[in-house]
């Protein structure tokens, strides 16, 4: 098994608004390895978020090449990309986007449960990740009764039950104060690294990016790899 | 590819339709509701409807044909001799001999056409016939082969009293086959009403032995009335037992065959009434769908979060179809049970509301209220639940709540997950 888990090559991506076509993505190529952490960074506008839809498979490239695990996903239709999000990746949004009908248990377990797995074991393993991002004690609690660090760590949990080769995270620290997006930043690498995830992080804060294994910039549509000398 | 659980669209689904007041599980209990208010209707006229013609089957079968009539059309006036053998077969409650025929009743204050029935004595003092029959005056037995009972219209008609005599006039066919009329003077013994108007205005009931003599030609119409203990149930089993008991020689008729044509007119009409009523039910379905639809609007960010999570658009359309099942169900779970429990007190409830009518009616018309009256009608409606035609109304609500939520549902399931998580 390849140890290469994300290539991309040549992602163009453009949005029609009005008379002006906005070129966001031009021929961004990147690898990703496995276990590893990427954090992508860049000014508001600049793709981000884009580039990490594409590579989840909510959003797809005008041209270019995505293989993950050496599946090419941009060829997949909508019923294989649905297959292709259960299967393989994890999802963290700004916002933490919890069904408010269901506990914090209940809403790290669905995507398992509708994932085929038994509601029990279900129950079983998003009991064990809520316990990994420190939420024990809040399990039967509504996402209503959350504080806003709480929902973002029920989401991290949420984002890792079904188990996926790469975990996506927009913004995870975007809504947060200081002290939360600090535990939230840390939960989320610290459990990357125990379940040997691959981490693809976009953010604006730079002590987030910093923990990253890897770091990148997307500016004009280009997307650059830092050195050690650019951070 | 592992698909996605069904468990998981009932788990959500069922969230949902508990949710809390102000998110979309109002939709689908509003919805239920809906149903169930419809369904109300739909039971209570299916028990009333049922236990009406229940009720008015069995007086005429209990008063008129019995549940099975025998007939020997080669020897008629040797007819009875097959009584004691129909009497032995297991489910048959009584066997009784029965002549009748048409003649003119001539009373003080006029005369009239009516059926003569000269039917067994003990067919009068059978359960069954003396829960149907009402005396209006004098007694229901008769004591001698020279005392009739009259219809309480037939009395009216031709002026007839209890103790008093009147003429019966009888065509008797002579061996040259002339007509000559043969008046007999009987005394009126009793006056009884059947509950119906048509019957009270027709019968004159005679002793057996007496219509032998007064119809002793082959040629009236003679049988034997067999009545049974579960007609509903056995009639027709019965029926052909005792045809092949009796052999070739005797016909065997079921009250179904001898009453066909009222029997389907009830029916019929049931059957009217359900289906309009049934339009109430699609509705109550339709306004399922726009439940649904309001729903599938209110969680459009849950759908983009599931479908994130790896829900496929089918997935997410079996979320709103469940909900849609279970809103159905909820509905018809409700709304048959309370049309079941309104349909079970129906009777102190028609009281109750004549009670209440009639203190009106007497307030301002000094009339009393009969819904049901007692002298022409069912006084209590036997109480029927047909529980096939139950479950067959609960199922097709469920189906009809499901099939109107198709459309929204699909709709839910193609939305992009991409497109509304950018507006939250």
């Amino acid at each position: 098994m390849s140890n290469i888990l994300v290539q991309a090559s040549g992602l163009v991506k453009t949005y029609e608004s009005g008379v002006e076509t906005l070129r966001i993505l031009r021929g961004v190529s990147f690898e990703v390895a496995r276990g590893t952490s990427v954090a992508v960074s860049g000014r508001s506008g600049s793709g981000k978020s884009t580039l990490l839809n594409i590579l989840g498979g909510l959003d797809r490239c005008d041209s270019g090449s995505v293989l993950i695990g050496g599946v090419e996903i941009l060829g997949l239709s909508e019923s294989g990309l649905s297959a292709y999000r259960r299967d393989r990746v994890g999802f963290i949004f700004q916002f933490h986007y919890l069904l408010k009908d269901f506990t914090a248990l209940e809403n790290v377990m669905l995507p398992a449960y509708m994932a085929g797995m038994k509601k029990k074991d279900a129950f079983e393993k998003a009991g064990v990740l809520l316990s990994d991002v420190k939420l024990d004690d809040r399990i039967r609690h509504f996402p209503s009764q959350l504080s806003g660090g709480e929902r973002q760590r029920v989401a991290v949990a949420r984002a890792l039950v079904n188990d996926p080769d790469l975990i996506l995270a927009d913004e995870p620290t975007g809504n947060l104060d200081p002290d939360n997006s600090g535990m939230v930043a840390e939960l989320l690498y610290a459990a990357a690294e125990k379940w040997g995830k691959t981490l693809m992080v976009v953010t604006h804060d730079e002590k987030v990016a910093a923990r990253a294994m890897y770091r990148y910039t997307l500016e004009g549509g280009v997307l650059t790899r830092l050195t050690r000398e650019d951070q | 590819m592992r698909s996605i659980k069904e468990g998981a669209g009932f788990f959500i689904a069922f969230r949902y339709l508990l949710g809390r007041a102000n998110e979309g599980g109002r939709y689908l209990r509003g919805a239920a509701a809906g149903i169930a208010l419809s369904l109300i209707p739909i039971i209570v006229t299916l028990i009333v409807a049922d236990g009406m013609i229940r009720g008015i089957t069995d007086r005429y079968l209990e008063l008129g044909t019995g549940h099975l009539q025998v007939y020997n059309f080669t020897d008629p006036l040797s007819l009875e001799t097959a009584a004691p053998l129909i009497s032995q077969e297991e489910g048959v409650r009584g066997v009784w001999a029965e002549r009748h025929g048409l003649g003119v009743l001539i009373g003080n204050q006029g005369k009239t056409g009516a059926t003569i029935r000269a039917v067994e004595r003990s067919f009068w003092e059978d359960p069954g016939s003396r829960a149907y029959l009402t005396v209006i005056a004098g007694e229901a037995r008769l004591q001698s082969d020279r005392e009739v009972l009259l219809g309480e219209a037939l009395a009216a008609s031709i002026g007839a009293e209890v103790g008093k005599n009147i003429r019966i006039m009888t065509m008797r066919v002579t061996g040259d086959n002339r007509n000559i009329p043969r008046t007999t003077v009987f005394t009126v013994r009793g006056i009884v009403s059947s509950g119906y108007r048509e019957l009270d205005s027709l019968w004159c009931i005679m002793s057996y032995e007496a219509g032998k003599e007064t119809f002793p030609s082959k040629n009236e119409v003679s049988c034997l009335i067999v009545k049974i203990r579960n007609p509903y149930r056995d009639a027709d089993a019965l029926a052909r037992l005792l045809g092949y008991t009796l052999g070739a020689r005797y016909s065997v008729y079921t009250w179904k065959e001898l009453q066909r044509s009222q029997y389907s007119s009830y029916e019929s009409t049931r059957q009217l009434l359900l289906f309009i009523m049934a339009l109430i039910v699609l509705v109550a379905a339709v306004n399922v769908s726009s439940a649904t639809s309001m729903l599938a609007i209110e969680r459009r960010r849950d759908i983009a979060v599931l479908k994130a999570a790896g829900a496929s658009p089918r997935a997410a359309s079996r979320i709103f179809l469940w909900g849609s099942c279970l809103t159905g169900l909820t509905g018809a779970v409700i709304g048959i049970g309370l049309g079941l429990a309104i349909g079970n007190f129906i009777n102190p409830l028609i009281h109750g509301l004549e009670a209440v009518m009639g203190f009106f009616a007497r307030v301002f018309h000094r009339e009393e209220v009969k819904i049901l009256d007692p002298g022409y009608y069912l006084e209590t409606i036997p109480i029927i639940i047909d529980w096939t035609a139950v479950f067959f109304i609960g199922l097709l609500t469920v189906l009809c709540s499901v099939i109107a939520s198709w459309i929204p549902a699909r709709r839910a399931g193609k939305l992009k997950p991409l497109d509304i998580l950018r507006k939250y």
